[in-house]
């Protein structure tokens, strides 16, 4: 997630009457906050000045940076109510949100959980799944792992798990040391959110993510053909309820706009000092939204800027750097693995430049395509990752590794990967 | 005298003495338990009075799950509490039936000492079965969209699901890649919505021509649900589930109120308002999108169910009907098979025109006389 935007602008300078240097910053970043500092910086030397000034502009900073930001507001500690968990994603300040469809809610947890640096997983962690499940008292066929999420504060791994045999649902967390812990949202302060969508009812929360100043959600029903993004502004207070919207979507591969298609993955992206939701769909174009679109009950129109080939459905997606340059890891299954595999696996990972989401140019009919007709690369811009094939679920760890579950003949089993 | 001096003494006598087996009991619920030590004076003064983290506690008290192979794994999450030299230890999680766990005591400077506990096999339960599929019919549209899957137990979730339920056609060929992976459970995971990929539904759209659509009109299939679709207790299904089914040509008309059929119930009475569709509808969504209201607005209360294998509807109120008109109201939101609503048919292109608005809201009044009986009427 590509949070940690902060945009000082020096909007007025001058000299004073006795030729010192004053000059106001005003700094906008997340949340939009604006604060404008005058400073003005005493020294009788160059050096001493412009020292002075880059500490005041520190400080500036310092005051919109991620930590200082609130993510959630009213809080409540005791039963969570949590009725399930589809996936779990992390916003600043060590704050977990999980997307619960069975509760049609988010639960968003202060874990407290915000230390660098000391709990970062390393390299290969053997029968993941059965270390989990003797945690909590089964074997590893006792259990599913749902989601994984790394907390970019600390760098420790979480999971969702469901026990099978008695339906219960838990987050376990994974240190560099080997070590399994329990995160219990009942004692921990925690808000939960409705997700409410009119008649429809969401029975399922295929994505949660934290955009800027707010956390989007994707769900869809068990019964009805209908799905709805969901806006929660920060901070999250316990019992707000969300804004539902319908997206329309140009399926690219599919030749024709939709309503109804479900969204899979959400990340935000920014362009132009600009935020959008970015989302992928089954078969499978990557979309993006203007978050400021997303106004109760309103319709927001995206735009399809990739399409990474039909028989495919995306599972997990982020933005790194590497090289300077702006990527998009995504991972998908593909349907169609035995008709026409890509890779050892149902299960494979694509990179492509994020630069492809920006522009006006190459996009709903005109989006950028993986492949050609021949199943051929179509762009150098769009690559398969073959260190990434099996890979089931995927986060990213730091600025340049990733942990990922991969399903492999041994069973299942959780890496550290460099970024490609 | 000596009797109480001995008495004296071995109440204040330091516990090595004492049994330090793990004792471990359960109030009823076998997999519930609480395990329990006698901790050394030294050990009892070095644990906090009270809660004890984990961390601390599992020092001195851990309770592991005894593999297959006799070795044991990681410690279980538990609370952990110190009372005077007694520390007890209660796991977080529900033991599982017929699996062996381990209690082990750790005292500093001697060896661990163990208790194994067995939890009973879970009492009989019926086998898991398959109790119903909806919709009812035995004739789908070519553009049929979903399955209900209803089984008499929760089951186990994954996506490994799939691989068990199989459309095989007359000719005995398993159709390829039919579904739309995505597990859809009711909140007691005893009902599975099984989506036929939309992709491969829709027309025009590039994986139904790449691929094909999955039902032929003229053609039909058998939907066999597998042994190898599990409970949540890992066990197979009782047998596998068939349902056969004849496909006939695609439905790409809406479903318009106006156009159902009405018996209409007489006043005074709590007899069944009934209508015909015409056509299958959504059995689940039949339930939430079409209510009765008075002539001030009011929900009338009632019972209502879906009939003639979801070609009808019955409403039979809880209290007689009044000479007054009330109204049918449809949801938007309800679905034909083929997920066609009253606003639009399923593969609209969005780029076409929208259709006229249908009428949501269907008035009527019970008739007033039994020689007015009237059959079905739009």
């Amino acid at each position: 997630m590509n949070f940690d935007e902060v945009r000082p602008n020096v909007c007025g300078f001058a000299f004073d009457q006795n030729r010192r240097p004053t000059f106001s910053v005003r700094v906008t970043g997340l949340f939009r906050q604006r604060q404008t500092v005058k400073s003005r910086v005493k020294g009788t030397n160059m050096r001493v000045r412009l020292a002075k000034i880059v500490m005041t502009l520190a400080v500036c900073l310092a005051l919109t940076a991620p930590g200082n930001a609130q993510v959630v507001g009213k809080t409540v500690t005791g039963k969570s109510n949590l009725k399930s968990i589809n996936v779990i994603a992390f916003a600043p300040q060590g704050v977990l949100l999980v997307g619960d469809g069975a509760g049609a809610q988010v639960l968003a947890i202060q874990t407290g959980d915000v230390q660098p640096g000391q709990k970062t997983l390393a390299g290969h962690t053997a029968g993941i799944r059965g270390k989990l499940a003797e945690s909590m008292g089964t074997t590893a066929q006792g259990i599913e792992i749902i989601d994984l999420a790394v907390n970019p504060a600390s760098g420790l791994v979480y999971f969702a798990v469901l026990k099978q045999a008695d339906k219960q649902y838990a987050i376990l967390t994974l240190d560099g040391r080997g070590q399994i812990g329990l995160v219990d949202p009942s004692e921990l302060r925690h808000a939960r959110i409705a997700l409410r969508a009119g008649d429809s009812k969401i029975s399922r929360v295929t994505d949660v993510a934290w955009a800027d100043d707010r956390v989007i959600a994707s769900g869809r029903s068990n019964e009805e053909f209908a799905s709805k993004i969901f806006s929660i502004s920060a901070p999250l207070n316990h019992e707000d309820a969300s804004a539902a919207f319908s997206a329309e979507t140009y399926h690219v591969s599919h030749r024709r706009w939709e309503t109804k298609a479900p969204m899979s993955v959400v990340i935000p992206f920014k362009e132009q000092g600009k935020t959008y939701v970015v989302g992928a769909f089954s078969c499978t174009p990557i979309v993006k939204y203007p978050l400021d679109a997303l106004k109760p009950g309103s319709q927001v129109k995206g735009v399809s800027m990739i399409e990474l080939g039909s028989g495919n459905r995306p599972l997990d997606m982020f933005v790194y750097q590497k090289g300077g340059k702006s990527y998009v890891l995504a991972n998908t299954f593909r349907f169609h693995h035995k008709r026409r595999p890509f890779g050892p696996s149902p299960y494979w990972t694509v990179k492509f430049e994020q630069g492809l989401l920006s522009g006006s140019q190459q996009t709903n009919e005109q989006a950028v395509r993986r492949l050609k007709g021949d199943y051929q690369p179509a762009t150098d811009r769009i690559q398969l990752v073959a260190d990434y094939h099996g890979v089931v679920q995927m986060d990213r760890l730091g600025d340049d590794r990733a942990v990922v579950l991969r399903a492999g003949k041994q069973g299942m089993s959780l890496d550290v990967l460099a970024l490609p | 005298m000596v009797w109480m001096a001995g008495m004296l003494l071995l109440l204040t006598s330091d516990a090595e003495a004492d049994v330090v087996r793990p004792q471990i009991t359960s109030a009823g619920d076998p997999t519930r338990i609480v395990v329990s030590v006698r901790l050394s004076s030294q050990t009892a003064a070095d644990a906090p009075a009270g809660a004890v983290s984990q961390v601390r506690a599992q020092r001195w008290l851990q309770l592991v799950v005894l593999r297959d192979d006799g070795t044991t794994g990681q410690p279980m999450f538990a609370r952990y509490h110190r009372q005077g030299r007694k520390l007890t230890c209660t796991p977080r999680f529900a033991l599982e039936h017929d699996r062996v766990y381990r209690a082990v005591f750790l005292q500093p400077g001697q060896p661990a000492v163990t208790e194994d506990y067995r939890v009973p096999r879970r009492k009989p339960r019926p086998e898991t079965r398959v109790e119903r599929v909806f919709p009812s019919t035995e004739v789908l549209p070519a553009n049929h969209l979903k399955f209900y899957i209803h089984f008499s137990q929760p089951m186990r979730e994954g996506k490994a699901i799939f691989d068990h339920i199989a459309l095989v056609d007359q000719r005995g060929q398993v159709v390829e890649d039919p579904w739309r992976r995505t597990e859809l459970w009711s909140a007691d995971v005893r009902r599975l919505t099984l989506w036929i990929h939309p992709g491969r539904v829709k027309r025009g759209v590039n994986l139904r021509e790449t691929t094909g659509p999955v039902l032929q009109s003229g053609t039909s299939y058998t939907l066999q649900v597998g042994r190898g679709v599990k409970d949540q207790y890992d066990r197979p299904l009782k047998q596998p589930y068939r349902k056969k089914f004849q496909v006939v040509g695609a439905d790409r008309r809406r479903p318009l109120p106006r156009s159902w059929k009405r018996q209409l119930p007489r006043t005074g009475t709590r007899a069944a308002l009934q209508i015909g569709f015409g056509e299958a509808l959504d059995q689940p969504l039949l339930d939430r999108f079409l209510r009765i209201v008075d002539a001030q607005g009011h929900k009338v209360p009632g019972v209502a169910v879906a009939t003639d294998r979801e070609f009808g509807w019955r409403f039979t109120p809880d209290a007689a009907w009044q000479p007054m008109e009330y109204q049918l109201q449809v949801n938007p939101l309800l679905e034909d098979l083929a997920g066609n609503t009253p606003l639009r048919v399923f593969d609209t292109d969005l780029d076409q025109p929208a259709l006229p608005q249908p009428d949501l809201e269907i008035r009527f009044r019970p008739r007033e006389r039994s020689a007015d009986r009237e059959a079905f009427k739009n």
